[in-house]
């Protein structure tokens, strides 16, 4: 038998003849693996890259929000609609509704105080979209304005929450089951938005705002301060926003803003500059918000429920008389306010030309209320806020144009991101620490909208950390749905908070899964195109076959010349794709990496000593499976032709001689 | 058999004379004349020849082939075309053969059943005691690698291969050490006049110098056997004459059966003994 070296040395003449076939296979083959070879680095990096950026935003846990899924058929009349009814449900309505103001007649009677029956609002009112082959009794439809649907509802809510297994303490012990590890809580203020509580710039509250409630959805990065949303959440849940966490000295409510609203409202003011566009340069003007923003302080105006409706008349007087002016016979308002002229000042009185019995009438109706306790005195407050951590807001699109855009969109955090979209957070455990007097608790004497109230109570929202991804993704699959699903029939809805690392695992299996069908069918072209080669330089060295064999040689010794051959080749594929793959992957990571590190800090807030972003890593097994199998593929598409031609008999080709 | 024992060159010296050495006329001559000057008849007495072998020739009772009523047939198509009928013959230690006769005579068949390269589809051949119709491909290589050399008219050198490389082929196959065969390499492009050229690829070399190499090859594995098809076909008459002379050297010297394919007249007329064949047979 030939030995190797002579096997390698004879195998190696091969390679020098018929060059142009030769390096035709070999790069076409190599191109073919160089861009598995480079969609793997690129990807490995990516991966390991978002999970570094997963590990650090949530402080090496998996975070899962949870909240109570408490069913339409309690928060409302869903499968029913406005205004489609069922009969049991509008009988059931105007029965509720006889029993409230029945009580609200004893009420009034125990408080001595005249009953006026015009101004109770139905629950119910006619209906024209209704079937009119319904009986007349059920085309009716909700009046939600009614104070009776807020009650029924109030009583729904309470006969759910007696028998309920969704409560946040259910929560704790379902959790135990998928081995969490914490909880945090979240939640929103009871302080209500604008136009109760209005901010205070240069010194006054903008009125022109009075019914500007910007949108929360579009432009929520910008709005949360203006609108006076805010929510609080676990300090653990911000640290990594956080400028500072000593309590001490705190000079207002601490607060966590999103950077691109405090540029918006206090820019000027605290010289900073606007946003750029180019990613690479965010994290700089990140750091320059972070540095001009720490500790700065902002006042907001709080005026109670009965100040609210002042300034409403006011706005509204003035709407009025600008459009009667000039009309003969219009009469201005007999009870003119004047709107504050400073911040947070007084409401006073412009003019009053109401006549006696008409200021009676009014301080009667205040008695009345006062004897029902139901009178609310106007009051007003400045609130103070101190910026003590700054979240870099995520864009909310809702269709990507471009990979940098579904880059974002893979990297956002989401969860308390989103909510911190539509709220600024409070550090629950900072503002715990403040002294009454810069708190807001004893002044919030409205009651907040129900649902909030409900969430507050029993039914509050927590986010459950866990170890590792595993859990998080079981408890995520198994407790609840998501908060996308349309029609939720689970007791909770569970998302991933934090960040998308659920996606990102996802992505990183599902692309294991594309790399072992797209492996095969590149591995099947390469497969056809080695063969071909081998086959034709086998082909094209009959004659010299046919010599060595004339010479003595075996067949055995005709296989290990052309294994040895068909090893070369794939020994100079592997190293072509090798050096094509990781340099077209090596010049994507110089080219993207750095914008994609930039907007990975800032989506993730991790503004200093952010991980690195690389799309280069190659530490993949992939990597050495796809070398390895360049060898099997060239070994297996040898077999055939090698066969052929140690098959052949010499004379065959020696014939022609 | 006229020129048994004798000088050829010189004989073509003295013949060249006649035509006052004019190569051309005398070559229109030879060709006209050259086969029935040449050995009348193809079917030799083994005996009688034996007895007029010169000294180198190893003058043993066996002979190293022995061809026994051998017929080839080829399938081409639904045709089958009988490419040698019915040849017998015997070729002794030493001698130098020269096989003759027009083309599609079936002189390289023959030469490729003698080389062990092919099987007779009838009779029996035998080579160096092996009948070769009884062995499998690997003793087949064997025997080749072991007893016979193989010349061709094309040389096929490997040309990415040096030519002590080139030289060193045959015994790659072999189990023997690299010292041995490097050894055996340079004494052999010594002999042929190429140790100079030792580190050379095949295309540096001329015409002449390719078959010496390819003459070297064919000795690395020392045969007893060397069989030359159209040894001198691509070559001038000067690296003919050359090449006929290291024929002869290799005989006297190393005692090596040659065979040769030939329609080089020269060439024929070196041999001890020349084979006719004609539509396969031996005439």
């Amino acid at each position: 038998m030939i030995r190797p070296r002579y096997a390698l040395q004879l195998a190696r003449t091969k390679l020098r003849s018929k060059r142009g076939v030769l390096a035709a296979s070999i790069i076409v083959s190599s191109i073919l693996f160089a861009a598995l070879i480079a969609a793997v680095i690129v990807f490995t990096g990516v991966q390991k890259s978002a999970v570094r950026f997963v590990e650090a935003a949530n402080n090496d846990q998996y975070l899962v929000s949870v909240t109570p899924n408490i069913p339409h058929s309690v928060t409302g009349f869903y499968g029913e609609g406005d205004f489609n009814l069922s009969l049991e449900t509008v009988r059931s309505i105007r029965a509720f509704e006889k029993q409230y103001y029945e009580a609200e007649r004893a009420k009034y009677a125990a408080a001595k105080v005249e009953y006026d029956k015009t101004t109770e609002i139905k629950a119910l009112k006619p209906s024209s979209f209704a079937d009119p082959k319904l009986p007349e009794e059920q085309r009716v439809m909700i009046e939600w304005t009614s104070p009776v649907i807020d009650a029924l509802l109030e009583q729904k809510y309470d006969d759910y929450a007696k028998t309920a297994i969704n409560k946040t303490e259910d929560i704790l012990k379902i959790g135990v089951k998928y081995n969490a590890k914490n909880y945090y809580a979240q939640r929103y203020s009871q302080l209500p938005g604008i136009p109760t509580l209005r901010l205070i710039i240069d010194g006054k509250e903008n009125f022109a705002d009075e019914y500007k409630n910007e949108p929360m959805i579009s432009t929520a990065d910008k709005n949360t301060l203006h609108n006076g949303a805010y929510g609080f959440v676990d300090n653990t849940l911000l640290e990594r926003h956080l400028l500072k966490t000593d309590s001490a000295g705190l000079k207002g409510i601490p607060v966590v803003p999103s950077a691109q609203e405090v540029a918006k409202l206090f820019g000027k003011q605290l010289g900073i500059p606007e946003e750029p566009e180019q990613e690479t340069d965010k994290l700089a003007w990140l750091k320059s918000v972070q540095e001009k923003a720490k500790g700065a302080t902002y006042q907001a105006c709080y005026r109670n429920s009965a100040e609210v409706s002042m300034l409403e008349k006011i706005q509204f007087d003035y709407v009025e008389m600008k459009a009667n002016e000039g009309v003969a016979g219009y009469q201005k308002p007999a009870l003119l306010y004047k709107t504050p002229e400073t911040g947070c000042g007084d409401i006073t009185i412009a003019s009053d030309t109401r006549t006696a019995a008409e200021k009676n009438a009014v301080t009667k109706s205040e008695n009345d209320q006062k004897k029902l306790g139901t009178y609310v005195e106007p009051k007003h407050q400045v609130l103070t806020f101190e910026i003590v951590g700054l979240v870099y807001s995520q864009p909310l699109t809702f269709e990507t144009t471009n990979a940098n855009e579904y880059i974002k969109g893979l990297l956002s955090s989401n969860g308390y991101m989103s909510s911190t979209n539509t709220t600024a957070s409070i550090p629950t455990q900072m503002y715990e620490t403040l002294p009454d007097s810069l708190k807001f608790d004893s002044l919030v004497d409205t009651k907040p909208g129900r649902f909030i109230s409900r969430s507050k109570d029993d039914f509050e929202q927590r986010i459950v950390a866990f170890a590792t991804i595993d859990d998080a993704r079981r408890f995520v699959n198994e407790v609840g749905c998501r908060s996308s699903s349309g029609d939720c029939k689970e007791l909770f809805y569970t998302d991933t908070y934090g960040s998308n690392y659920l996606l990102l695992d996802e992505i990183g299996k599902t692309f294991v899964k594309v790399m072992t069908v797209a492996l095969p069918i590149l591995l099947g072209f390469a497969f056809v195109i080695i063969w071909f080669t081998i086959s034709r330089i086998m082909a094209e060295n009959r004659r010299e076959t046919a010599v060595y064999r004339a010479m003595g040689a075996k067949r055995g010794d005709i296989l290990a010349i052309y294994g040895m051959y068909t090893l070369l080749l794939a020994f100079r594929i592997a190293v072509v794709s090798l050096i094509l793959g990781v340099t077209a992957a090596f010049v994507i990571n110089m080219v993207y990496a750095p914008g994609i590190s930039a907007t990975a800090a800032s989506m993730f807030g991790i503004i200093n000593n952010a991980p690195n972003f690389s799309m280069f890593d190659l530490s993949s097994p992939l990597l050495l499976a796809i070398i390895g199998s360049i060898f099997v593929v060239s070994i297996l598409a040898s077999i055939q032709p090698l066969i052929r031609n140690v098959l052949r008999h010499p004379v065959q080709d020696m014939r022609s001689e | 058999m006229n020129n048994q024992g004798g000088n050829t060159a010189q004989q073509v010296e003295d013949f060249l004379s006649l035509f006052e050495n004019d190569a051309d006329a005398a070559i229109a001559a030879i060709k006209e004349q050259a086969y029935q000057n040449l050995e009348p008849n193809g079917s030799i007495d083994s005996a009688e020849f034996r007895a007029e072998l010169t000294a180198p020739v190893l003058r043993g009772d066996a002979p190293i082939i022995s061809v026994q009523s051998v017929t080839k047939t080829y399938k081409m198509g639904k045709q089958h075309v009988q490419a040698i009928n019915d040849v017998s013959l015997d070729i002794y230690p030493g001698e130098i053969v020269a096989i003759v006769g027009p083309s599609g005579s079936g002189k390289s068949t023959l030469l490729q059943i003698l080389g062990c390269l092919d099987t007779p589809s009838k009779g029996k051949v035998v080579v160096d005691g092996n009948d070769i119709t009884r062995l499998g491909d690997g003793k087949l290589s064997q025997l080749r690698r072991s007893t016979i050399g193989f010349i061709f008219q094309s040389f096929y050198l490997q040309p990415f291969l040096r030519l002590g490389d080139n030289v060193a082929v045959p015994a790659m196959f072999t189990s023997k050490k690299r010292s041995t065969i490097n050894n055996e390499t340079t004494e052999l492009l010594d002999k042929v006049g190429l140790l100079d050229r030792r580190n050379h690829y095949p295309k540096e070399l001329s015409g002449g110098q390719i078959q010496r190499a390819a003459i070297a090859r064919a000795l690395i594995n020392q045969p007893k056997i060397i069989l030359a098809d159209e040894p001198t076909g691509n070559l001038d008459s000067k690296n003919s004459e050359a090449i006929i002379d290291l024929f002869k050297t290799i005989r006297n010297q190393l005692g090596t059966t040659i065979i040769v394919v030939t329609h080089n007249i020269e060439v024929a007329s070196m041999a001890d003994r020349v084979i006719r064949l004609k539509d396969g047979v031996v005439v």
